[in-house]
């Protein structure tokens, strides 16, 4: 686009207005946090409400709103339906959750899990996989801010996504899990309305009959169920989104953080409370050939039709939409990403005696420093989204057979699940490379497969459930 | 193969449908869990 | 390009009268078996002798029949377009009164070949419906061990 719809002064108030709430909340629910599981795992015990919306806003990513509209662009109605299966990973992940309460009510992180599950060299490259995806999540979040305030309002890229990772890393710091769930919960229907004005307007104003037969005459392509990349992606996006799902400690923390017997419900409403949702947002996409609007890059269909649609306010509307994305999903991964680091890293590491209150300090320097990480690699802009995060789907996806396996399996042992980590993430970069990115989370995934397989028939480990039960003892 | 208009229809209604409900039913839990005292 | 979908491109041209490498940008996923070198590097040159207002776009090089006509803003220089079914089309920016201001571009749409498409979907419907199964079999029917 090349006219602004937001003023640098709109954009600022609205950036500085919700700053200034955000912060203060955070600060505010922070002052009740006494201990590590109250800044951590915002004392174990969160209802169904904020469990099921946190769920739900962590998972509404940028992408969800800005991707989804991108992939229904280029590859029509398949874009968003398969965009929509990830829904799966929540849906999937929620008798899990409920699982990983019962066997390690006193853990903290997945590395916990994996540790004592399956010793220390797994542990190990699991935590390469874990930094390297939360670190690229982290970096496409914050340039993902600076994108989208650049384009909406002309504010530069760098003072965007500044401001926007000094507000998230500011209310984290002050509240933990606590401000990032509260701060949720919020986000999720302002997410969720905004989406909605903007789907129902495109409905009334364009028409199904209209989309369905302008596109049928000009881009047959985008209706057809047979589309051939569309088809050959779907598959690796699900191993993409449940390897995302299954490995991260975002969902982890949270499943530890949810009272007992809430976990398994409140992910599995999110996940098809999830589910429409990129419909909705790609169906704007699919009206914006009618509307004779062709984006300068199709990543910015979204809000180039929300726009065209409601005026500056669908442009403001898109705004305050992507931003609360972007807030919800950052949180979390500043919170989750500086527990591993915690607990796995210093805890597990270098100061195994740490008190809990050290810890507790421990955890806030550590999102600043990871703020601060985030924004020195966001700030020279190398990549585009959608490719750093896709490189990651070779690294995430070989978790996915170890994860679900090590909670329900007692055979599976440490160094087949080293082997299936380590050989599944380089074929699917070898995949990635050779083929193309959408076989790198699927060639993973079916690598690590097949030596689990060979694990569970060779040897059998016979793990005692109890040491999971018991992990604080062990230290 | 295309897909036909009334299946189109009938996906994105419904998807708008449901997104819809989720905010009622989120605020409905939440009035639920914080008369209950279960917010956290 | 392999998904109906491409970009074109038309930076402004330097201060030398030599035209910078204008690339024809899609998804590049299958460079080595759907698309013919040729038909990647097309560059579309801005004449810059009016201000472009609109790309037509045809199947056939004459432009005879035009099946797409897209307005663009007089700054624009790159517009995203998708959904193409596989065949050849020729791209032109045109002005105002209708006279062509750029060259003509040729973009060839080859989806993916069925058969690649296949092998990749069956092998990741498989290992799905593995998993799906043992979900449904072990981890969604699971009981607490005492």
């Amino acid at each position: 686009m090349d006219y602004n719809p937001i003023s640098i002064t709109t954009a600022l108030m609205l950036l500085v207005l919700f700053g200034i709430v955000w912060i203060f909340f955070g600060w505010w629910l922070g002052r009740k946090n006494k201990s590590l599981d109250d800044f951590m795992l915002a004392g174990r015990n969160v209802g169904l409400a904020f469990a099921g919306a946190t769920a739900m806003a962590t998972w509404i990513t940028s992408n969800t709103t800005l991707v989804a509209p991108q992939l229904t662009y280029e590859l029509g109605i398949w874009g968003m339906v398969g965009y929509s299966l990830a829904a799966l990973g929540l849906i999937l992940f929620a008798p899990m959750a409920k699982r990983i309460k019962e066997l390690m009510p006193k853990g903290y992180t997945c590395g916990d899990f994996i540790r004592v599950r399956y010793g220390k060299t797994a542990w190990i490259a699991f935590l390469v996989v874990s930094f390297c995806y939360a670190m690229g999540w982290l970096v496409s979040l914050g340039m993902a801010g600076g994108v989208l305030l650049d384009t909406l309002s002309g504010l530069s890229y760098n003072v965007g996504m500044t401001v926007i990772l000094v507000i998230c890393v500011g209310y984290t710091l002050l509240g933990g899990l606590k401000a990032v769930i509260a701060t949720d919960y919020v986000q999720t229907i302002i997410i969720i309305v905004g989406v909605l004005i903007i789907g129902f307007v495109c409905y009334q104003t364009v028409g199904f009959d209209r989309v369905y037969e302008f596109n049928k005459e000009h881009h047959p392509e985008l209706l057809n169920l047979l589309f051939p990349a569309a088809m050959m992606f779907l598959f690796n996006n699900i191993f993409f989104g449940l390897g995302e799902i299954f490995h991260s400690n975002v969902w982890w923390s949270r499943a530890l953080a949810f009272r007992p017997g809430i976990g398994k419900k409140a992910y599995l409403m999110s996940g098809l409370l999830w589910l429409p949702i990129p419909i909705v947002t790609g169906f704007i996409a699919l009206s914006a050939p009618v509307l004779g609007l062709y984006p300068d890059s199709s990543d910015m269909v979204g809000p180039m039709v929300a726009a065209n649609l409601l005026g500056d306010l669908g442009a403001i509307f898109v705004f305050i939409v992507v931003f609360s994305a972007l807030a919800s999903s950052l949180d979390s991964l500043l919170a989750a990403t500086s527990d591993l680091v915690t607990r796995d890293i210093y805890n597990g590491l270098i100061d195994k005696s740490a008190s809990k209150e050290k810890l507790h300090r421990i955890s806030k320097l550590v999102i600043l420093g990871l703020g601060f990480v985030t924004w020195l690699i966001c700030l020279p802009k190398i990549t585009t989204l959608g490719a750093l995060l896709n490189f990651t789907g070779a690294f995430v996806a070989s978790t996915i057979w170890p994860i679900v396996l090590g909670l329900y399996q007692r055979r599976l042992s440490g160094d087949f699940v080293t082997a299936a980590l380590v050989l599944g993430t380089i074929s699917g970069l070898i995949g990635y490379h050779t083929i193309g990115f959408y076989v790198a989370a699927l060639f993973s995934c079916i690598v690590s497969f097949l030596i689990c397989m060979i694990g569970l028939l060779v040897k059998n480990d016979n793990f005692d459930w109890q040491r999971l039960q018991n992990m604080e003892k062990s230290q | 193969m295309i897909i036909s208009l009334e299946a189109l229809e009938t996906l994105v209604l419904t998807a708008m449908a449901v997104t819809c409900l989720s905010p009622v039913i989120l605020i409905i839990l939440l009035f639920k869990d914080w008369m209950k005292d279960e917010l956290w | 390009m392999t998904s109906g979908h491409f970009n074109l491109i038309w930076p402004v041209k330097d201060e030398s009268t030599t035209s910078e490498e204008k690339e024809s940008d899609g998804d590049r996923e299958d460079e080595s078996s759907a698309i013919e070198p040729s038909t990647i590097k097309a560059t579309l040159v801005d004449f810059e002798k009016h201000s472009a207002t609109q790309l037509k776009i045809s199947s056939d090089q004459f432009f005879s029949h035009i099946s797409h006509a897209i307005n663009i803003h007089p700054t624009q220089r790159a517009v995203s377009l998708t959904g193409f079914s596989d065949g050849d089309y020729y791209a032109q920016l045109y002005d105002a009164s209708n006279n062509p201001v750029s060259n003509t571009v040729m973009v060839t749409v080859e989806h993916h070949s069925m058969f690649k498409v296949w092998v990749i979907f069956t092998s990741g419907a498989a290992l799905f419906l593995i998993l799906i199964g043992y979900m449904v079999t072990k981890v969604f029917r699971h009981k607490e061990e005492a």
